[in-house]
């Protein structure tokens, strides 16, 4: 489950005149990402350490949510990392996708709408941690486009999203 | 320009001549007006269809859709004070839509019902038109507790939809209890003028969209109380963006952005303008992906007009060629004599110089006769140059708050200028070294 592991803060040495200080806070999930939040003003008589603590109990709820939400859609299955879903596509897909995705923005063959499609989907590719199981429909959408492109058959497809019912 | 009436409760034609007859629903309303047409909709209307609502109006300039007060009279000579009349699915999975260009008043818009599988209100996110909308003296609420479902504002792509605008006036936007809650930004302009946001069920940066492409979002005279202990902008969510908060009520703990700026975003700027938790009034605040500037009462040039310095802190991408600026700011003059302008910074924590590679300034004058334009002056170092100290300034004992170690300097011309034409003699600082802090007066001097 997705949490904030640590956090700290730092402050300006200095008062505001209203006698709050300048405050920022690191918090670091268990992804390793970092979220920085600040600098922020912490009032006369505001604790920064506990309000670190109610930003990360806040963070860590909206974590839970997501991750609660993720398991019950992936039923139960272990989800793929980015690398096992780029192996059950293939040498020869992955070759063709990658050349693809580098050079589609100038693809005259490419509407805008299929652009920004295509921009979204890969960018919601590269910001994801893992490919859920089954395929989410935006997965398939993205595949079926590829499809179209002629970058991938549907007997691949179909045989990918076997293997993520698995 | 015929009025159309929409009534829940209407048991006559339902062809929207008058309050018996009135349309059952606001989509038929909509689908049978042209231009300019105007929807009163009845204050007892409660529209709840199993299935979802696409309310499709026409393009500029729209319809207007408006809260009757009573139904005593058609059309009416009256209007709600207040959000009764209710449009919004009674399904769980179904969604609420509303496309093109319209003036909507005192209708309450919600999404399905309170189920987890509760689905998205939709404002004008298709691509393929222009959206005009405008929300005055509404309610827009989102009431299921769907991880990642929220209220969409605008379309998200490069289309021709990216010149919607999006307006929320007099309005309050819930997240009913038990909701999770996002209010997701596309492309466009979106404004919100005295918006109450309410409802305990806000995620942590509650406006964003990913890959939103460059939205304008400006949050004016609302009151954000209730995003307590998170941030505005999840700011590597958007691939550039532009927003302006000022004179908002604000949490205490609030912060405008969290997160990296993804390199796309070089181009991007926050701003805040006299917003506080408390009466702490004329705060400045600005974030670009190269630093932050806040307001800092705590150590500030002792002369200065607002008691208040502008502490600017870089970020690691901030370089000689992608330098911070800060806004433009300036006075009106009207002496047509030589001035040399300039700004009072400090370096705290160290006696050492800034040098002119690091930090400068840049000067606006109307130097040229009989012309509204004006010519840009700066003490940057020359290109190729030897980077030099930049010229000390008042001395520490002109400045408040300072550590014992500091440096009091300035920036600005190394020689007069002479307006030739009346009018703003504008200037604003630019730090080129990543991860300093430099405190300037925001105050041009001659």
């Amino acid at each position: 489950m997705t949490q904030i592991v640590e956090s700290i803060y730092t402050q300006d040495a200095h008062e505001q005149r209203d006698g709050s200080v300048y405050t920022t806070e690191r918090h670091l999930d268990d992804l390793g990402r970092v979220l920085t939040f600040g600098p922020y003003l912490c009032a006369p008589g505001m604790d920064p350490a506990t309000v670190m603590a109610l930003r990360a109990t806040r963070i860590n709820a909206e974590f839970a949510l997501r991750d609660a939400e993720t398991t019950v859609s992936r039923a139960g299955r272990a989800p793929w990392s980015k690398l096992e879903f780029r192996d059950q596509l293939g040498a020869q897909v992955e070759y063709g996708m990658d050349a693809f995705f580098a050079s589609f923005e100038s693809n005259p063959g490419l509407t805008v709408e299929q652009k920004a499609a295509i921009r979204t989907g890969y960018r919601r590719f590269e910001q994801s941690h893992f490919i859920e199981r089954p395929l989410r429909p935006e997965v398939l959408s993205m595949l079926g486009l590829l499809k179209l492109l002629g970058l991938i058959t549907q007997e691949k497809i179909d045989a990918v999203a076997a293997a993520a019912e698995v | 320009m015929p009025d159309r009436a929409v009534d829940s409760n209407a048991v006559g034609t339902n062809d929207g001549t008058s309050w018996a007859n009135a349309y059952t629903t606001l989509a038929a309303a909509t689908a049978a007006s042209t231009n300019a047409d105007t929807i009163f909709v009845a204050p007892a209307h409660l529209e709840a269809p199993a299935s979802g609502i696409t309310v499709t109006c026409p393009t500029t300039p729209g319809l207007r859709i408006l809260g009757a007060a009573n139904t005593s009279a058609f059309p009416p000579t009256s209007l709600v004070t207040a959000a009764t009349a209710i449009v919004g699915p009674g399904a769980t999975t179904a969604s609420m839509n509303i496309t093109g260009c319209a003036y909507i008043f005192g209708i309450h818009i919600r999404n399905g019902t309170t189920s987890s599988s509760s689905n998205v209100i939709n404002f004008g996110v298709a691509l393929s038109i222009e959206h005009t909308l405008t929300f005055d003296t509404c309610i827009i609420q989102y009431r299921g507790p769907n991880t990642g479902k929220r209220v969409y504002l605008g379309p998200v792509g490069n289309s021709t939809g990216r010149n919607t605008t999006i307006r929320m006036e007099n309005t309050e936007i819930n997240a009913s209890a038990g909701t999770v809650f996002k209010v997701g930004i596309g492309q466009g302009t979106f404004v919100f003028d005295n918006v109450t946001f309410t409802g305990a069920a806000w995620e942590v940066n509650p406006f964003e969209h990913t890959n939103a492409t460059n939205p304008d979002i400006r949050i004016l005279n609302s009151d954000l109380s209730q995003f307590a202990f998170t941030s505005l902008f999840e700011v590597g969510a958007f691939s550039s963006i532009h927003a302006l908060i000022a004179g908002c009520k604000i949490p205490a703990s609030l912060t405008l952005s969290d997160g990296a700026w993804p390199a796309a975003a070089a181009g991007s700027s926050l701003m805040m303008i006299d917003c506080s938790n408390g009466d702490t009034h004329g705060l400045f605040r600005y974030e670009t992906p190269t630093g932050t500037l806040v307001s800092d009462s705590g150590i500030y040039f002792t002369e200065g007009a607002a008691a208040q310095s502008w502490k600017i802190v870089t970020t690691a991408a901030c370089s000689p060629t992608n330098p911070f600026e800060t806004p433009y700011f300036g006075f009106y003059n009207s002496t047509l004599s030589a001035v040399t302008p300039y700004f009072e910074i400090l370096r705290n924590l160290s006696a050492t110089a800034f040098q002119n590679d690091e930090v400068w300034a840049e000067i606006l004058g109307k130097t040229t006769n009989a012309s509204t334009r004006s010519t840009a002056y700066n003490d940057h170092m020359v290109l190729l140059g030897t980077p030099a100290n930049q010229a000390a300034g008042a001395g520490l004992g002109s400045w408040t708050g300072e550590d014992a170690t500091a440096w009091s300097g300035k920036c600005g011309l190394n020689s007069s200028i002479t307006p030739a034409e009346n009018g703003h003699i504008s200037g604003r600082i630019v730090v080129g070294e990543p991860s300093i802090t430099v405190y300037v007066d925001p105050q041009i001097r001659t």
